[in-house]
């Protein structure tokens, strides 16, 4: 049955293959039609992230799925990545507020930081029709409410186990 | 006689103490029946206690439990006490017929006389009678010869009663006294011989029960339960499960359920204490058990693509349709254990995938103080949450031996189909009937050729 | 066309009305055949959507249920995209499931009754209809269809809705989640409102009918993983080991009558548009309050030229639903909505009072889903990076809230269903409706829930309130086929039998002549009951 569910996500061939718990086992397809990140890119991509996100502990296999598609979503993305870098580099006071202010020049720049900032906490790369979708369970915003919160369709526990705090 | 026993009971009401010793009586026969958890067989799902009907799966056939009750026409009524020991102990109905061991009496012969009487005056005044015959047992010729089972009997039935070990503690006695007797534990994990006997040297190391698999619960660290510590066994028979470790069902559900959760603690602990020195002299030297397999990782799900997409991770989406809402996305079930881990867990990490393949056909039913506990089958039941077929539970129990259980256990759908089926069938039928055949075969044989002899 | 001739009482529709039906026809030993426009899905399939879904659809239940081109239901995309032809002042944009198992694959649970005067409208306040029965009359039922459901609710009477009550309910209330509690609280100190357990279809702490206990998977709608929640798709199998007939991707498009006017038989469609016809001497047809209607409509014939059933000119008129606005809030303490089900307490009795000659009554839904999911985008919208962003995220989780405001609506037959010059896959036409609800409801919201809804973000100590800029549907469809005494301004009698055909019985919402403001499952499946008992006793007396 083919349904053309998702619009907002491209499927077959699609290769975000991820565990449900981020984990990823193998790639095949994604490495049968593509090179995977080079070690430099992926680097590059774990420091981005660990300074938006200000966490130092980042799911690498996650990070591995997200740097991939978001090579596939945005042309380019390997050089605004490496813009980006210089820019939190240059201006380290941009990570010391709460949000990122960059120049209308740096548009770009602010672009992608929104896009992997996205891809960490939604799990979705992309928007619209070229969205893709790399996670459910262990987005960021999970995590933070993690305490307290057990995502949809996952079990939170026996009955009586939320009616008392955590 | 039991009118007898009935004017004699009333003249007795007179005297209030009497009557005490009477209830007292009774009370403990109460709790030695649920202690060899007689309602385990003698009641059907919904039927009145005691009265039968249950068929009962045997490797050999159905064979129906019979109606307990002290009805005069349809139960034991009219059992005297030799009678009702003598079923119990010996194997042998009131009317002399032999009762097949699926009714547990080579384990019940241990009882002492004491208990055996406390047992029947429990039966005899404070079951309610139920005038329902109940249906005979068929089973295949020639085990429908009840009397083939006096041989079997001269082999393998011990004397009844109980003679105490000096060297040994009270507790340790008892503890043997109830698992070799009520308790009937052999009876399940022990393994059989051809001629379906336990097999002694083998005690508790472990033997097939329908779809399940009674697992070894020696005492040895590694084939058995050895890690445990006392206290997590009185736990697991209290509650039918220890965290991390293990969870009842099937035949062990039931016997949680009905029997061991109202034991008292002394006798648990004396359980525990007793299953605690059994060895198992063929464990193998090393190695970690069933409860260290597996750890929390790697299930794999696709996202963003629908479950109809054909893949090799059929596994994984499997286990993400229809057991990670309970047991989690990483197969570590929830906080409190509630719902179990699917690694550190027996039923994933022993050697024999039965219970794991059982449990998913079947599901899990046990209640006990804690509450329900309920987890659907996903057979071919009306109730399933989902219909498997053999395909998909063996691919999904592959996946989940991989990933969380006994990497070197597979299951292919032949042994899934067999399970459905309610286990392996026992040759033990078919040699008897080729035996047979092969004797009828003879004596044609042998006739023909007298016969022959005798026309020269 | 291929033809076929079975059991004797035909059930046209899976949902919650058709099987439990079934069940009551197969204890009096009545075969039955049960027709489904839909297919046949594993729960498996349905969870693995939703988890698939992107964030932006998590929100829509129907968006893991694609329908099949031969039966479209109405979705943002697919099938059934643009499936509802909609005019008038307020969208009627229902949405249902066309598959086997029905609406309840996706409902919430909730089961509230009708209480007695929300069934004599027109005798106690001048509006609306009268019931063609009494609350006592439906109370047995709604007895039954709690214990077929399984359910669970609580014990005190002071807590129940409402507490006419001639058994207790089968499993006791499922706790509330620190938020509803703390609701409970504010609402009850502050304003004297009582926020109470909601009546649902859970099973609380018990494997009720074989089906898990609830553990708090909070995905009710749009599935519950587990079964925990009851839904028509766990009937199915029973319902065929006890010899049911069901056939799946069988959208019936016809019904035939004879020439005394009685039914004999209703005509399918397979995926393939091949025709089949089914004869039989009862029928029922149970599809939901849209697709009944509808397709009485399309079976207009020589005798009915206004459609089947429809002397009255009543078919597809009164077209009733609980019009909803839906109050989020920002909190400055921490609620925690999203443990335990999503919809686990409510305030009915602001739907009651004297004010319903002028207005209608309103209920006040504390939605208990888990909020993050809705307020990850905010947050990264706002430019949050770092720490910020999580503060930011996990601060608006537990300090936001939705209060969904349930409307009642009063019969009108301009609120209608007709069928349009729109074709579906099947060259079938596409239903019609035009919608407004009416100053009944528009004063209600101006001068009644509206101010009680601030009064209650107030007593919250709500810092923002937004409201829905319309009203919004619940997808609670009723009314299409009413019932009523007098067969000049109704469709069916007081057992839902269609009162221009004895053997034609429509059971369900849409025989509901008034829908006061809880949801309607429950009293569609009293009405099953009550049907059932007729239909059973009129197949064995044929």
């Amino acid at each position: 049955m083919h349904y053309s569910r998702r619009r907002a996500l491209k499927l077959l061939g699609l290769v975000t293959l991820t565990s449900a718990t981020g984990q990823f086992l193998a790639l095949p397809p994604l490495k049968a039609a593509q090179s995977p990140a080079s070690p430099a890119a992926l680097a590059d991509f774990m420091q981005i992230s660990r300074l938006l996100t200000q966490l130092d502990e980042l799911n690498t296999t996650l990070a591995q799925a997200l740097l991939m598609t978001l090579e596939q979503t945005h042309p380019g993305f390997a050089s605004a990545l490496t813009q980006l870098k210089n820019r939190l580099q240059n201006q380290p006071a941009l990570l010391q507020q709460d949000r990122l202010t960059f120049s209308s020049a740096d548009a770009e720049s602010e672009k992608i930081a929104q896009a992997i900032l996205g891809g960490w906490y939604n799990g979705v790369v992309g928007k619209g029709k070229g969205a893709r979708y790399v996670t459910y369970v262990n987005t960021l915003a999970a995590q933070v409410v993690s305490d307290k919160l057990v995502p949809p369709s996952f079990s939170y526990g026996p009955i009586g186990s939320w009616a008392h705090q955590p | 006689m039991l009118k007898l026993k009935q004017l004699a009971l009333s003249l007795l009401l007179i005297g209030g103490a009497a009557q005490a010793n009477d209830d007292a009586l009774i009370k403990k026969g109460q709790y030695l029946a649920i202690a060899s958890d007689c309602t385990a067989c003698h009641t059907t799902e919904h039927g009145q206690p005691f009265a039968g009907g249950k068929a009962i799966d045997s490797p050999v056939g159905q064979i129906i439990a019979t109606n307990i009750t002290p009805s005069n026409t349809a139960g034991i009524g009219t059992y005297t006490e030799q009678q009702f020991a003598d079923a119990l102990r010996k194997g042998v109905r009131a009317d002399g017929a032999r009762l097949y061991p699926a009714m547990p009496y080579t384990a019940y012969a241990t009882l002492t006389d004491e208990d055996v009487h406390a047992l029947y005056a429990y039966f005899m005044s404070a079951v309610k009678p139920v005038d329902r015959v109940t249906e005979q047992t068929h089973l295949p010729f020639p085990l429908n010869l009840r009397v083939s089972l006096f041989f079997w009997n001269a082999l393998f039935l011990k004397a009844p009663g109980y003679t105490p070990d000096a060297t040994k503690s009270e507790a340790w006695n008892r503890g043997r006294y109830l698992v070799d007797g009520a308790t009937h534990c052999s009876t399940c994990h022990t393994p059989r011989g051809m001629l379906m006997q336990e097999k002694p040297r083998e005690a508790f190391t472990g033997a097939q029960v329908g779809a399940w698999y009674a697992p070894n619960i020696t005492a040895n660290a590694t084939s058995g339960i050895g890690e445990w510590s006392q206290d997590d066994l009185v736990t697991y028979l209290k509650t039918g499960r220890l965290a991390g470790k293990a969870q009842a069902a099937g035949s062990m559900a039931e016997a949680i359920t009905h029997s061991f959760q109202y034991l008292s603690e002394d006798d648990l602990a004396a359980i525990a204490e007793y299953m605690r020195s059994i060895g198992d002299s063929s464990a193998p030297a090393s190695g970690s058990s069933r409860f260290q397999q597996g750890n929390a990782a790697n299930s794999t799900a696709f996202r963003g693509a629908p479950l109809t997409f054909p893949d090799d991770h059929a596994g994984a989406r499997l286990y993400s349709g229809n057991c990670a809402s309970c047991h989690g996305t990483l197969a570590q079930g929830t906080k409190d254990a509630f719902y179990p881990s699917l690694f550190h867990n027996s039923a994933t990490g022993a050697a024999n995938p039965s219970n794991l393949i059982a449990t998913i056909l079947f599901g899990v039913q046990r209640h006990t103080a804690e509450g329900d506990v309920y987890m659907p089958p996903f057979g071919a039941q009306p109730s399933a949450l989902n219909h498997l077929d053999d395909r998909q539970i063996a691919t999904l129990s592959n996946w989940i031996l991989h990933n969380y259980g006994n990497a070197d256990v597979t299951v292919s759908p032949e042994q899934v189909a067999e399970s459905r089926r309610g286990g392996p069938a026992s040759s033990l039928v078919m040699f008897a009937q080729a035996g047979i055949a092969a004797g009828a075969l003879l004596l044609a044989v042998l006739i023909i050729v007298v016969w022959r002899r005798r026309r020269r | 066309m291929a033809e076929s001739s079975l059991s004797p009482v035909v059930i046209v529709g899976t949902g919650v009305v058709g099987v439990v039906i079934a069940e009551q026809l197969l204890d009096a030993g009545i075969p039955v055949l049960m027709l489904e426009a839909g297919p046949r899905v594993s729960r498996a399939e349905i969870v693995e959507n939703y988890r698939n879904l992107p964030l932006a659809a998590k929100g829509n239940p129907i968006e893991c249920y694609p329908s099949r081109p031969w039966a479209p239901h109405p979705e943002p995309a697919g099938a059934g995209k643009g499936y509802l032809q909609l005019s008038g002042t307020d969208s009627y944009a229902q949405s249902y499931v066309r598959y086997a198992g029905g609406s309840t694959w996706h409902w919430a649970g909730t089961c509230w009754r009708l209480t007695p005067a929300d069934m004599q409208l027109h005798s106690r306040y001048g509006v609306g209809r009268d019931w063609a029965f009494d609350y006592a009359t439906l109370e047995p039922y709604y007895t039954r269809a709690e214990y077929q459901l399984g359910v669970c609710g609580p014990d005190d009477q002071a807590l129940q809705w409402p507490p006419q009550r001639s058994k207790p309910y089968p499993m006791p209330a499922l706790p509330f989640g620190p938020g509803e509690a703390r609701f409970t609280e504010v609402v009850r100190e502050k304003l004297g409102l009582n926020n109470i357990p909601t009546a649902q279809a859970r099973n609380s702490g018990t494997s009720y009918d074989d089906r898990p206990a609830c553990c708090g998977n909070n995905n009710c709608v749009p599935v519950c993983p587990i079964g925990a929640k009851y839904d028509g798709a766990t009937a199915l199998s029973r319902l065929e080991a006890r010899g049911a007939v069901i056939r799946d991707n069988a959208v019936v498009w016809r019904i035939e009558t004879n020439a005394q006017n009685r039914i004999e038989a209703v005509h399918y469609y397979d995926p393939q548009r091949q025709s089949h016809r089914v004869s039989g001497t009862l029928f029922i047809i149970a599809c939901n309050g849209l697709e009944t209607p509808k397709l009485l409509l399309m079976s207009a014939d020589g005798r009915n030229p206004d459609g089947i059933a429809n002397r009255s000119g009543q078919v597809g008129r009164n077209m009733m639903d609980h019009p909803q606005i839906t109050m989020t809030v920002t909190l400055e303490e921490p609620y925690w909505a999203g443990v335990g089900p999503v919809v686990n307490s409510g305030i009915m009795e602001t739907s009651q009072g004297d004010f319903r000659a002028e207005h209608a009554g309103a209920y006040f839904r504390f939605n208990n889903f888990a909020r993050n999911r809705f307020v990850t985008f905010d947050a990264l919208q706002k430019g949050l990076v770092g720490k910020a962003l999580d503060e930011e995220i996990r601060r608006m989780t537990a300090c936001t809230a939705d209060i969904v405001l349930a409307h009642e609506i009063l019969p009108d037959a301009n609120n209608r269903l007709t069928l349009s010059d729109k074709k579906d896959g099947l060259g079938l036409p596409k239903p019609a409706i035009h919608y407004d609800v009416g100053d009944y409801v528009r004063r209600s919201l101006e001068v009644y829930s509206l101010p009680i809804a601030n009064r209650i973000a107030d007593a919250m100590g709500a810092t923002h309130r937004v409201f829905s800029k319309q009203f919004n549907q619940s997808k609670h469809i009723m009314g299409g086929t009413i019932m009523g005494l007098d067969p000049a301004n109704s469709v069916v009698d007081a057992e839902c039998r269609t009162h221009d055909h004895p053997n034609l019985f429509l059971p369900g919402g849409g025989a509901m002549a008034s829908t006061a403001c809880g949801n309607s499952t429950l009293t569609m499946v009293a009405l099953a009951f009550k049907a059932a008992d007729a239909i059973v006793k009129q197949a064995q007396e044929a």
